[in-house]
């Protein structure tokens, strides 16, 4: 039996991800969170992933993004990137 | 308490004989499991099989709850991997089945998989699996005292990717001794990481997983079987073998 590769960078360990969506911005709230619309009217309280983060110096109300919609905790969601 | 060297659990020449007593029979088990997986048998009698084989020998099915998991094997067909749990599926000429088992006995732990043709396959799985086959013999070689894991991944990476297959790279081989996982891990590809370096008394298990297609893959909704991305085919053959001062000792060949 093969166990989950751990720490080395190049595995993408890619195991029940949520294909991301795209949202519209409702509103902007502290620490980086935002509430989203997505497209099928849901709607997402979002964090900014790491590696979105420097999107969120610029984000305005009504600007899209690509949200992953937590598969686990409805209504919540990681935001991967500007649209 | 055993001997570590890093954090790797080191066997003694007694302990690696009693892992060679349980490799052998599991690759009689293998061998069997092998035999009988014919067009239209279900995964699930293939397990019973290897259950009933184990079980009557005295020896305990290591997989068998692990984390867990529900059963002796894991049968992984066609975009399967490993990890797939036997169930009332039928095989079908031209599958791809790879057979992945664990055997503990006296206390120790053997792991070996190999993958089987049912039927009359496709010549490119053909080669899929010879060359899935010949990476692990080509790793088993690199498997000397003081080499580093990073040489064995590098010749199995090689090997399999000048044939233009890919080498999987969210799953690993790894330590073996009483429990079933143990350091070091042991990855199929190279990476910045050179690995632990082996000393004699260590026992690990190589197993590549090889892939027609992409390198990716996802687990499915049972939370065990792991399958490609883009449904291509993966071949799996793992052994496990013990570093020792005359070179890489191959507990699981039955030999």
């Amino acid at each position: 039996m093969a166990p989950i590769c751990e720490g080395i960078a190049e595995s993408t360990v890619s195991q029940n991800q949520s294909n991301p969506v795209i949202a519209t911005v409702v509103e902007i709230l502290p620490n980086a969170i935002v509430r989203l619309k997505t497209e099928y009217g849901a709607e997402v309280l979002a964090h900014f992933s790491a590696e979105a983060r420097s999107e969120l110096v610029r984000l305005l109300p009504g600007d899209r993004v690509k949200v992953e919609v937590s598969p686990y905790h409805k209504g919540r969601g990681r935001i991967v990137g500007k649209v | 308490m055993s001997k570590t060297k890093n954090g790797i659990i080191l066997k003694t020449a007694k302990e690696i004989e009693i892992i060679k007593e349980g490799g052998k029979m599991l690759r009689q088990c293998l061998q069997m499991v092998r035999e009988a997986a014919l067009e239209r048998v279900r995964t699930k009698e293939l397990d019973q099989l290897a259950y009933d084989f184990i079980v009557s020998r005295g020896g305990r099915p290591a997989f068998k709850g692990y984390r867990g998991f529900p059963a002796t094997l894991c049968i992984s067909i066609n975009e399967e991997v490993v990890h797939g749990i036997p169930n009332n599926r039928r095989l079908k000429a031209g599958d791809i089945v790879s057979v992945d088992c664990g055997l503990a006995w006296q206390g120790f732990i053997a792991d070996s998989a190999t993958t089987i043709a049912v039927g009359e396959i496709d010549p490119k799985l053909q080669k899929l699996l010879k060359v899935t086959e010949e990476s692990l013999y080509l790793g088993i070689e690199k498997a000397q005292a003081g080499n580093y894991v990073q040489d064995i991944s590098r010749a199995v990476q090689e090997h399999v990717e000048s044939h233009g297959f890919s080498v999987v790279r969210d799953l690993v081989g790894h330590g073996v001794g009483k429990d079933l996982h143990e350091e070091p891990q042991v990855p199929n590809f190279v990476s910045k990481e050179k690995g632990a370096k082996l000393e004699p008394g260590m026992v690990i298990a190589i197993e590549p997983m090889v892939n027609t297609g992409t390198f990716e893959v996802v687990s499915k909704r049972d939370g065990w079987t792991i399958v490609t991305v883009d449904k291509g085919h993966s071949a799996h053959y793992e052994h496990t073998v013990a570093i020792t001062n005359n070179g890489p000792m191959i507990l699981t060949n039955g030999e």
